[in-house]
């Protein structure tokens, strides 16, 4: 075709930030200024700002990503190498058959986590990318993995992860560094209530900027409250009470991200089942008092009942409408998209999946800290580094090699 | 009160004419600084041809009487004009895409240009490899064939 018009280079850079990451990564061979245009940070950050949120979807043996387009979902399992290497974290753990892969996102990345396993295995993933990055920590068995986040004060992310052992009516609180893999026990008079550490992973933890933040019940007081981690100062801290106040214990409560750097509430309540969802009026590490906004009323007649979901409820908001992912009463797991009054359900795949897990996840190109590429001792140099950055190493034989100890 | 609608007259570079309520040219930032400046009757725009012009227009018209109409913006409307816009550009070729980027840049108008990416960036992702991207997008490489290769070797992963 003859094109007569030359495009500007920052309309083509426009273009280019509305494509999925995989295409991205297979159009590198283009042109010089498209392969160097993907690995440019802004031009990640820009692309990473206008990506649809999507679901990442586990079951024993598979991973899914699961895209909503036009009320139909297109259901897609992820690269089989980032499918072996969430095998390798099964294998050697299978005979607990009860015990299961759970999923979490760190800023852009996903954390995958066993709440209960004896081998304390974590692992950092980028899907997109095919880059898995595992953190072996080397601790008692008796800590339980509750979220990973990193100090942001220096100019280098430091990624910790908080750990906590149930220590007669409390919980002992630890931190253990990634890279040094120093392990420390730091000093909290919080009450065992207080952590989100159920084993399953339904009221579990938003990450946020590297700190962690979940909904916390006060049944003294019968105050809801957001309550976090800060990984930089290394305190629990209280941020906000929740913008709804008379709400009934049992309404059921999920904290989100929303768009980028603010947190999304959202309260069904258990008689009518009508879903409020609130968002922050401004970003989290705004130091002013939290101002929430009221985002949406959903009223839709077949809405789930989200308190009789066994596992998770996981949601997004995009283009004004809620996608919420979760088990329905047989667990089954059903994707909601949910508009005004309508609610539109769709079942993902058939059959009995077992147990799942899931979260909501924006598609990017960003790739995993290099502390942990470092960690692998076969890498010394930062030219050696930087030559892995530059191949777009495939860490599957490195990893081949953990897995195998 | 408004039983007059003020007219304005936009004039392409080869010279056809199209006669618009103002507020449709205020979907433009371009245009609503030029009627502001000099409130001729009449404007030429010599960056952009009739063909491409009438595209503008139609654009303009279809989404200006959505804000008007639907003050209290039900979603039906939103989904119709969402309707509408994918039948707009699914009759477009290419080439019509590339002039109205071009001018939808030049106009200043952030919608039209969002969703004239969006149509190009849909035409990049259903291309299967890099040299059917180059065909349909006149891209000349300036990868060596060695770096091709090499490039190509890294990220095969990415096509299965």
């Amino acid at each position: 075709m003859d094109l007569h018009v030359m495009l500007p280079w920052e309309v083509e850079e426009e273009i280019l930030s509305r494509l999925p990451p995989k295409s991205l990564v297979r159009f590198r061979a283009v042109s010089k200024k498209w392969n160097s245009l993907i690995s440019d940070k802004s031009f990640i950050n820009k692309h990473l700002s206008l990506s649809r949120p999507q679901f990442i979807f586990l079951t024993k043996s598979k991973v899914y990503s699961i895209d909503i387009i036009n009320q139909s979902i297109d259901l897609r399992e992820l690269h089989t190498s980032c499918r072996h290497h969430i095998k390798g974290l099964f294998n050697g753990h299978r005979r607990l058959n009860s015990e299961y892969l759970c999923i979490t996102t760190c800023d852009d990345l996903l954390f995958c986590k066993y709440p209960l396993c004896l081998k304390k295995d974590t692992a950092l993933w980028n899907p997109w990318l095919r880059h898995v990055h595992w953190i072996k920590l080397s601790v008692d068995e008796k800590f339980i993995v509750v979220g990973l986040g990193y100090d942001s004060s220096g100019p280098q992310k430091i990624h910790k992860i908080l750990l906590c052992m149930r220590y007669f009516f409390h919980h002992r609180v630890a931190i253990y560094e990634c890279v040094s893999h120093a392990l420390r026990f730091i000093g909290t008079h919080r009450p065992n209530d207080i952590m989100p550490i159920s084993v399953i992973d339904k009221w579990s933890h938003v990450s946020l900027y590297g700190n962690l933040y979940w909904i916390f019940y006060n049944r003294l007081t019968h105050e809801c409250s957001i309550e976090s981690f800060d990984f930089t100062r290394e305190i629990f801290e209280s941020v906000c009470l929740l913008p709804i106040q008379d709400s009934h214990s049992c309404d059921e409560r999920v904290l989100a991200v929303f768009k980028g750097g603010r947190l999304s509430f959202l309260k069904q309540c258990y008689l009518t089942r009508k879903i409020e969802i609130w968002v922050m009026k401004n970003e989290i590490y705004d130091k002013e008092e939290v101002v929430w906004i009221h985002l949406m009323t959903l009223t839709a007649n077949n809405l789930p009942k989200l308190s009789d979901m066994i596992l998770a409820v996981s949601y997004f908001i995009y283009d004004e409408t809620l996608f919420m992912c979760c088990g329905d009463g047989r667990s089954q797991p059903c994707i909601y998209v949910v508009k005004g009054d309508m609610c539109n359900k769709i079942q993902i795949g058939s059959g009995e999946l077992g147990l799942f897990s899931h979260c909501a996840y924006v598609p990017n190109l960003n790739s995993v800290p290099l502390e942990f590429q470092i960690e692998v001792n076969c890498c010394k140099s930062t030219s050696l580094i930087q030559h892995m950055q530059h191949k777009n190493y495939n860490t599957k034989d490195l990893l081949d090699g953990l897995i195998g100890n | 009160m408004e039983n007059e609608k003020k007219m304005i007259t936009l004039k392409s570079s080869d010279d056809v004419t199209f006669e618009v309520e103002e507020a449709v040219v205020l979907e433009s930032q371009f245009l609503s600084h030029l009627v502001q400046d000099c409130p001729a009757p009449e404007h030429k725009i010599k960056e952009v041809t009739g063909k491409i012009l009438s595209k503008v227009v139609e654009y303009c018209e279809k989404h200006v009487v959505v804000v008007v109409d639907g003050g209290d913006s039900s979603s039906s409307s939103g989904d119709d004009l969402k309707k509408w816009d994918d039948k707009f550009i699914k009759e477009m070729d290419l080439s019509t895409v590339y002039d109205l980027i071009a001018a939808a840049n030049y106009l200043n108008i952030q919608a039209l240009l969002d969703l004239m990416c969006q149509r190009v960036a849909d035409v990049i992702t259903a291309c299967k490899d890099h040299k059917e991207i180059r065909e349909t997008l006149g891209i000349v490489s300036d990868y060596t064939a060695e770096e091709e290769a090499e490039v190509l070797k890294e990220n095969e992963w990415a096509f299965d």
